[in-house]
């Protein structure tokens, strides 16, 4: 009876530790990644004018202000646009984490139509557009995010799925399109 | 009768130390699944969004944060007694705008 009594004493005792002795201290992962991520993003956002060297010694201050744990990376940019009837452009930033970020986009001519602006009959060039971010990392692989996209011209924009339709009239030859994080994309047709 | 004392305590002994080995296991678990489980939220946070008043605003509605810094500035979501953890992130600003945000969230296990 004494002896029981005694367990059951000691295994409250025990559960009323605190164990201020966990086997992860800290833990370096996804959050690091995600941040060289917003970073790499950050630089292609249109009102940045700084450049990537400048942006990571800021970035560096605050990392090691709040003890954020990312690590000293190198990275490369990438910039490719294609201006043709169907075109692409692609803004790229690789860090030799093997932390990527990539923002791509392609259009496709897909015919000429005849729409109506204040009861005016104005020729339409119709595009799709597909816009993407992918985001790499060794933590969780590939994620793909679809970014609405907005325009101040005088253009006719739906989406339909991860597919953006675009009516352009005929005289302009670039439309500029802005995602929800501020990176600007463009349509450009030479014709 | 001596050994059916002796049998006694030994099995007292086995149950002692399985239950206690068991009850340090479970806490460090919960310590360890509690930061890396913020550590991933705030990661999808920061992938998803860059205002910062946005991904605090999300950060509220989960049950284990405690409290919430925003460049300083604590704020007690609730109460706790126990031991806390912290998670950190910052960024740059939005829009390519520079202005940059720190947010430190203290979660309990």
């Amino acid at each position: 009876m004494s002896v029981f009594l005694l367990i059951i004493l000691i295994t409250f005792s025990l559960s009323n530790l605190l164990i201020p002795r966990p086997r992860v201290i800290d833990y370096v992962g996804e959050l690091q990644s995600a941040e060289l991520i917003h970073l790499a993003r950050f630089y292609w956002e249109y009102n940045n004018n700084r450049s990537f060297d400048e942006l990571l010694k800021i970035f560096y201050i605050y990392n090691e202000k709040i003890k954020a744990n990312v690590p000293k990376v190198a990275y490369t940019l990438k910039r490719k646009i294609v201006c043709e009837r169907d075109g692409l452009g692609l803004y790229e930033t690789v860090f030799n984490n093997s932390v990527i970020f990539r923002s791509s986009w392609r259009w496709n001519f897909s015919n000429i139509y005849i729409g109506y602006e204040n009861n005016e009959a104005v020729i339409f060039k119709n595009y799709t557009l597909v816009y993407y971010h992918e985001y790499i990392a060794p933590q969780w692989g590939k994620i793909v995010l679809y970014p609405e996209i907005y325009t101040t011209c005088n253009v006719k924009i739906k989406r339909v799925y991860d597919t953006w339709i675009i009516g352009i009239p005929l005289e302009m030859s670039r439309v500029d399109f802005y995602d929800k994080f501020g990176i600007k994309i463009f349509i450009c047709d030479r014709e | 009768m001596r050994v059916l004392e002796a049998l006694f305590i030994i099995l007292a002994l086995i149950i002692f130390v399985n239950t206690s080995s068991i009850l340090l296991i479970d806490q460090g678990i919960d310590y360890e699944h509690a930061l890396i489980s913020y550590n991933r939220i705030l990661a999808y946070q920061l992938l998803n969004e860059e205002r910062i008043n946005r991904i605090i605003e999300t950060l509220t509605y989960y049950p284990d944060v405690v409290y919430i810094s925003l460049n300083g500035n604590l704020t007690f979501i609730r109460s706790s007694k126990d031991f806390i953890i912290t998670v950190r992130a910052f960024v740059l600003g939005e829009n390519g705008t520079l202005k940059p945000s720190w947010v430190i969230i203290g979660v309990e296990p």
